[in-house]
Parts: C-alpha cells; sequence; structure tokens
C-alpha cells in the first residue's frame, strides 16, 4: 500500500525494505522524462533529502526521499529508457532504501488523502 | 529585419503576391514592434495589419503532400521548396506555401480563422496529428534552425548567429553598414552547434566553460530522441576558443559535457 509526499513521490514498505518512486501526477507534469540521475548504492538519505534528479521535454526537477535510509538499489533500467517512468509512473520505483526510521510513514498521505490533496493544487 | 546596430528586431518570411503586393509573416510576439518599425520606415506603400484575419496551419512530414492533395486542386508535386500559390480550400482563399521549421517535406496554409478550424478537423481525421511547441522546438532545433528570441534578438547579429550566408553586404538596408563593419573587423563571437555526451541536456541561458574558463552561453538546448543526446546552439566567444576540445555546460546545478559539432545533427 503505498504512501505520498507532497513533493508527490510514493514509498511502498515490505518488511525493512523501501521502495521509492513518484506519483502519476508528477510525470504528467513533467512530460517525457529523457534522462534520470540516480543515487549511488550504499548513499545515507536523510527525509526530505534529494535523492535523484530528473530532466524532461519540459522542465528538470529534483526527486527527494520522503524517508530515510540507505540506498540499497537501484533502478538502472531508467539510465536508458527513463520513458518507463511515462509508461507506469506508480508500478515503477526509482530506488530502494533500507528504512532507518519506519514512523516517518506515518506522517505521509494515505492515496485517499493524496487524491484529495491533488485537487488544491 | 534590422535595427541600426545590426541586430535582429525580428525574423520573417515576405511572401511577394504581385508586382505591388507583399504579405510578411512575423513573430506573434513581436507584431507590435514589427509594425511601428515597419510604419516609420516604408513611405511609398500602405501597410495593413491583417493577423487577426488569418490563421497559419504547419502540416509537416513524410506523409504531408498525400494528406493535402485531398483537399487541394493544386499539382503539389510542382511545387518547389520555398514556393507558393494562392489556392483555395473548402471555398475560401488559401495561401499554401512549401515552406517549414522541421527540416520534413511541408507546407505552411495561410487561411481565414473560420477555415482552419475546418482543416485541422479535416486532417485529423484523416490521420494528421496535433504537435505541440515542444515537438516544433525539437526538430528545429534538430536542423539547426535558429528560433527568435533565443538565438536571434536585437543585440545578436545574423552573422554572429552562424548565418553570413544569408546576409548580402551588397544591397542597402538599415542595419547593413553595421554588419559590414562587423565582417570587416572580425566577428567576436558566433554561435556554434553543440552535442551533449550523455542524455542531458542544456538549456537557454546555461553557461559553457572550457577549461574552467567562461567562454560563453547556450542560446537553445533539447534532448533529441532520434539521437538520445542533449543538442543544441550556444554563442561562443571566439578569442582563445579550442573547437576540438570539449565543453562544460553548466547552471547552478549541474555541469554536463559536450562537445562542437557541425550541422546538421542528423542527417537523412
Amino acid at each position: 500500500m503505498k504512501k505520498f509526499s507532497e513533493s508527490h513521490e510514493w514509498v511502498e514498505i515490505e518488511g525493512e525494505v523501501a521502495s521509492v518512486g513518484i506519483s502519476s501526477y508528477a510525470v504528467e507534469q513533467l512530460g517525457d522524462i529523457t534522462f534520470m540521475e540516480l543515487p549511488d548504492l550504499d548513499m545515507e538519505l536523510s527525509k526530505g533529502e534529494s535523492a535523484a534528479f530528473v530532466e524532461s521535454v519540459k522542465a528538470a526537477s529534483d526527486i527527494y526521499t520522503p524517508i530515510s535510509g540507505t540506498v540499497i538499489g537501484v533502478n538502472e533500467d531508467l539510465l536508458e529508457a527513463p520513458e518507463a517512468l511515462n509508461a507506469d509512473a506508480e508500478g515503477t520505483f526509482i530506488f530502494k532504501l533500507k528504512v532507518s526510521d519506519v514512523s516517518e510513514l506515518d506522517s505521509m498521505m494515505s492515496q485517499e488523502a493524496y487524491d484529495t490533496y491533488k485537487e488544491t493544487l | 529585419m534590422l535595427n541600426e546596430a545590426g541586430g535582429v528586431i525580428d525574423d520573417l518570411i515576405i511572401y511577394r503576391l504581385s508586382d505591388d503586393e507583399l504579405m510578411i509573416v512575423v513573430n506573434a510576439s513581436t507584431r507590435e514592434n514589427d509594425l511601428k518599425v515597419l510604419k516609420e520606415r516604408i513611405s511609398n506603400a500602405t501597410l495593413e495589419d491583417k493577423s487577426m484575419a488569418y490563421a497559419k496551419l504547419d502540416v509537416q512530414g513524410p506523409k504531408s503532400k498525400e494528406i493535402l492533395a485531398k483537399y487541394f486542386d493544386v499539382d503539389l508535386d510542382s511545387l518547389g521548396f520555398f514556393s507558393f500559390v494562392q489556392t483555395k480550400v473548402f471555398d475560401s482563399e488559401c495561401l499554401l506555401s512549401r515552406t517549414g521549421y522541421t527540416g520534413e517535406l511541408g507546407y505552411e496554409l495561410y487561411i481565414d480563422a473560420e477555415t482552419s478550424v475546418k482543416l485541422w478537423d479535416a486532417l485529423l481525421a484523416d490521420g494528421a496529428k496535433p504537435a505541440g511547441l515542444g515537438s516544433r522546438d525539437i526538430l528545429r532545433l534538430e536542423m539547426g534552425y535558429s528560433l527568435y528570441g533565443n538565438d536571434l534578438s536585437e543585440t545578436i547579429t545574423p552573422l554572429e548567429a552562424n548565418l553570413g550566408k544569408f546576409v548580402n553586404l551588397k544591397r542597402e538596408y538599415f542595419g547593413k553598414d553595421a554588419l559590414a563593419k562587423q565582417k570587416s573587423e572580425g566577428l567576436t563571437r558566433i554561435l556554434l552547434p553543440f552535442k551533449t555526451t550523455t542524455r542531458r541536456s542544456a538549456r537557454k541561458d546555461f553557461e559553457v566553460y572550457q577549461n574552467d574558463k567562461k567562454v560563453g552561453f547556450v542560446t537553445s538546448g533539447a534532448f533529441s530522441p532520434i539521437l538520445n543526446v542533449g543538442v543544441g546552439l550556444a554563442m561562443i566567444d571566439i578569442e582563445g576558443f579550442d573547437k576540438s576540445q570539449s565543453i562544460e555546460l553548466r547552471d547552478t546545478r549541474s555541469s554536463i559535457e559536450a562537445n562542437i559539432v557541425s550541422l546538421p545533427f542528423i542527417t537523412k
């Protein structure tokens, strides 16, 4: 079950491991994605820190990790084919973290809350 | 159309409709100033702003001739590049021009607003795809075509924009003296095409560095889906610049490696 941040990232936890991606809304705003920069493995990230970078036809944007942890995996397919995010943003992870503080998810939005939030934008 | 310093007031196209009638097509964003300048400079003709009466449709791509043939009673095969006919479509006047900004086979059509909507709907029903400015910008940039406001402006001369082959210094016109002087003194800067070495793209106003020294700025940049790298144009200071060495395109956040190349970016 996904949780969302105000800056349009999503997190899905399985045990100690969190997958992080960006929402369909974010991808729609960006347009065709042309380039992605992914975090390094073993990188320690704090909640809110810039973890990845995305360039699209329209814009360039940082992707912030919504929770703290250590990077244990990245989606390398996105380096050659970043357009996969346009095809299926919410089914495509960008990086995986070993979570340091699960309670950080408590302040994130559920799908429902995120849908409501989007309407205010 | 140039100012007295040789800078570009607008990048426009002129159709000679008859011995004594010209149609001048300008950039929408500079229309008011263009009209003001034309009024100041032209005394032996009447000038009418008909902008609001016309719409312009660009139909571009390998199938453009095929798809338009259905609607025009014109032999499109004999319409050469950069020529036009005054004809009709759906019983309304239409200027059909074999011109374009994409580097593809294509046509630009000048029609009254109402008929243009009818033609748009008809062409889409026939399979034409609507394209936005983002895609148009990539197409023209892949051809190395200049965009007014980016690669051309009031402070950039056609010589600096590397369009010298289109500059005729034998005729008299506003700005010609400044260009002749610039040519004889030698240019201090010039617009050069570049390709990045990764999928990253630089954008307008990125700074250009070589050996850690600032040598210019990017005027246009985009990702080329055909080449899978960034392409663009940059205004480079000539003194001390080495075309064969790589450059760095920098903004506050990133530094992108690139190389100066020659046009065209893409060969057919």
